[in-house]
């Protein structure tokens, strides 16, 4: 198998480096747009607190409300639209790719966008604080949406001009249109499918009640309240956990499987998967109240309602997922592809992806696990360092050549991270508590210690080679090729170092802006010398004075 | 057939899409959205995997 350091070919080095050097291509000015709009939201949402908006009432409370459903729109348009242009019109797109190359960005129309979102953040300053009360309510709010549309027109027109616009409008016609019918009737279907909330959840207090009964004696149970539970430990089935959040992500998943593979599928019969998948989350989901009435009656009701119930229904999500998978492409009724031979089978550890991300998904699953068996505090972490070491330790001959060579441009790079971490997280208002969790604080000081010394280790060591294997080794060069590890690690593409480290940004919470950032500057440091082991000492850099500042400066919050 | 199969992934889609995104947040939510980022990052890594094309 190939390893961790591909040596590159000269021509293949500067592949996508050269064309972005000459001038920008749609997909870096696309992704530019895009980053720059998420800064100015983040800003203005840190900045304003939209509550105050709809606590005014009348026109300026109907565009506070309206707001949030506003970004859910554009984001799922423009997810829709961008995934499925990827998908389908990438051809077609091409051509618009390299026109765009050769129009200058506009530098005026870039002032001209600064400017208008002076004028927009001016105006929402004022609305938001109800300091336009002498100008009608119709008139602020007017005035303040033309300064954020023409905001949001300017910096379009300065990264690309109109007939680019127009010329990409056309391309994807059909996908703008199926797109905006897409949202509107996710939107209008969403509000039909709650009438259903109230049957579902008889049908999952039956069968919770049917599936409680062996293992618990006295159950109590009053139908109409919706109380289920035993002496000890009682819950309230609400319509919003009767089963409907899970069907619906099953629906999402098998319906994304089933369209991106239909080449692979056996269809009529493929269809089944749908209505198994439901059926299977739906049963799961009265397994999950059960086994949570089961583990309060058993004497620990802070790690039923606690972390069991905040992970169960993502871990019953992930095996139904993950059972779906192989039933779609294992089961020969089901599927058009090869069946696996005894040859095939024993080689299966030689899947080139198994070494990149098994390490991390390691790290998810069994961080999953001990959520679920945890209250309030995760005295299980220590699991997480170490099945990651062992998974490490395991494939330790894959990463043989894993260059390690310290150079100063790792490490600055991780000291510049820290500092960027560290001033978003003072900007963000979160209101999270620095203290010691009180577990830790009231345990002895072997127990404290031990756990604090894994919980380094982990971030120092397990986290940072995993991660960098799995979003810089993998998800960098996965975009460009299936066949990824035929490319030397110094290859760049914008869609590359765009999906990589948005991914990477979005697993980290509220802080998914400076986790993209961070993402896409330890894919510099990997990058500039082709060097995964540069990313690796830049992220454990910043994971060890993360460490310290939190034990140092009691910033707990930040673990 | 094709054209029938487009459909019914459709409804399929909005139908998923609009039972999560109409969710309301409540305190005790059946699938929490703290949660999310890690558990799609698990189910998506292990698509991945599973699809990588063996040597």
């Amino acid at each position: 198998m190939p390893l961790l350091t591909t040596p590159a070919p000269p021509q293949n080095r500067t592949h996508g480096r050269s064309a972005s050097h000459a001038s920008l291509g749609l997909l870096p000015r696309l992704l530019a747009l895009t980053f720059l709009f998420a800064a100015e939201l983040l800003l203005l949402s840190i900045w304003l607190d939209n509550s105050a908006l709809v606590a005014q009432g009348g026109i300026i409370g109907l565009v506070g409300q309206g707001g949030a459903w506003a970004v859910r729109g554009v984001v799922g348009f423009g997810a829709i639209l961008v995934t499925f242009a990827y998908l389908t019109k990438r051809t077609a797109l091409a051509e618009i790719f390299l026109r765009v190359e050769q129009a200058p960005i506009g530098r005026g129309l870039l002032v001209s966008h600064l400017l208008a979102m002076a004028a927009f953040s001016a105006l929402s300053w004022a609305l938001y604080g109800s300091h336009l009360a002498a100008v009608p309510a119709g008139i602020s709010v007017a005035l303040w949406l033309i300064t954020g549309l023409a905001g949001i027109a300017f910096a379009a027109l300065a990264l690309a001009p109109l007939r680019v616009w127009s010329q990409l409008l056309r391309q994807t016609g059909s996908l703008s249109a199926f797109a905006l019918a897409f949202v509107v009737a996710a939107c209008i279907a969403g509000n039909y499918i709650r009438l259903l909330w109230g049957p579902t959840t008889n049908l999952t207090f039956f069968l919770t009640k049917t599936f409680l009964s062996p293992f618990a004696s006295g159950v109590i149970s009053d139908p109409a309240t919706k109380l289920l539970g035993t002496e000890k430990f009682q819950v309230i089935i609400a319509p919003e956990c009767s089963g409907f959040e899970g069907v619906g992500l099953i629906l999402a998943f098998s319906a994304c499987w089933l369209w991106l593979f239909r080449r692979e599928c056996r269809f009529p019969q493929a269809l089944l998967l749908v209505p198994a998948g439901v059926v299977t989350i739906f049963l799961l989901n009265a397994v999950r109240i059960t086994a949570l009435i089961l583990i309060g009656n058993a004497g620990a009701p802070k790690i039923a309602a606690g972390g069991f119930h905040s992970q169960a229904g993502w871990i019953a999500f992930n095996a139904v997922a993950l059972g779906f998978s192989i039933a779609a492409t294992r089961v020969p009724w089901l599927t058009r592809r090869e069946h696996a031979t005894p040859a095939t089978t024993a080689a299966s550890f030689a899947n080139p992806s198994t070494p990149y991300l098994l390490p991390f998904l390691t790290i998810l699953a069994v961080g999953m696990l001990t959520t679920a068996a945890s209250s309030n505090f995760e005295w299980l972490y220590p699991l997480r360092f170490l099945a990651a070491a062992g998974v490490l330790w395991t494939m330790r001959k894959h990463y043989s050549s894993l260059n390690l060579k310290l150079t100063w441009f790792g490490p600055s790079i991780g000291v510049l991270v820290f500092a960027l971490w560290i001033a978003f997280d003072s900007l963000q208002k979160t209101g999270a508590n620095d203290a010691m969790p009180l577990s830790l604080t009231n345990s002895s000081a072997p127990v404290r210690i031990g756990w604090i010394a894994f919980r380094v280790l982990a971030a120092v060591v397990t986290v940072p080679i995993a991660e960098e294997l799995a979003f810089r080794g993998f998800l960098l060069r996965r975009f460009v090729s299936a066949d990824f590890e035929a490319l030397p690690l110094s290859t760049f593409t914008w869609i590359g170092l765009g999906i990589s480290s948005l991914a990477f940004g979005l697993l980290h919470g509220h802080l998914w802006f400076v986790g993209t950032l961070t993402g896409v500057l330890y894919a510099w440091a990997m990058l500039r010398h082709g060097r995964i082991g540069e990313a690796v000492i830049a992220h454990a850099t910043t994971n060890a004075l993360l460490a310290c500042y939190v034990l140092a400066f009691h910033k707990w919050h930040l673990w | 057939m094709q054209k029938l199969n487009t459909v019914l992934g459709l409804v399929l889609l909005v139908a998923g899409a609009s039972t999560v995104a109409m969710a309301v947040p409540v305190s005790t939510p059946e699938i929490p959205v703290g949660s999310a980022g890690s558990a799609i990052a698990l189910v998506s890594g292990m698509v991945l995997m599973f699809r990588a094309r063996r040597k």
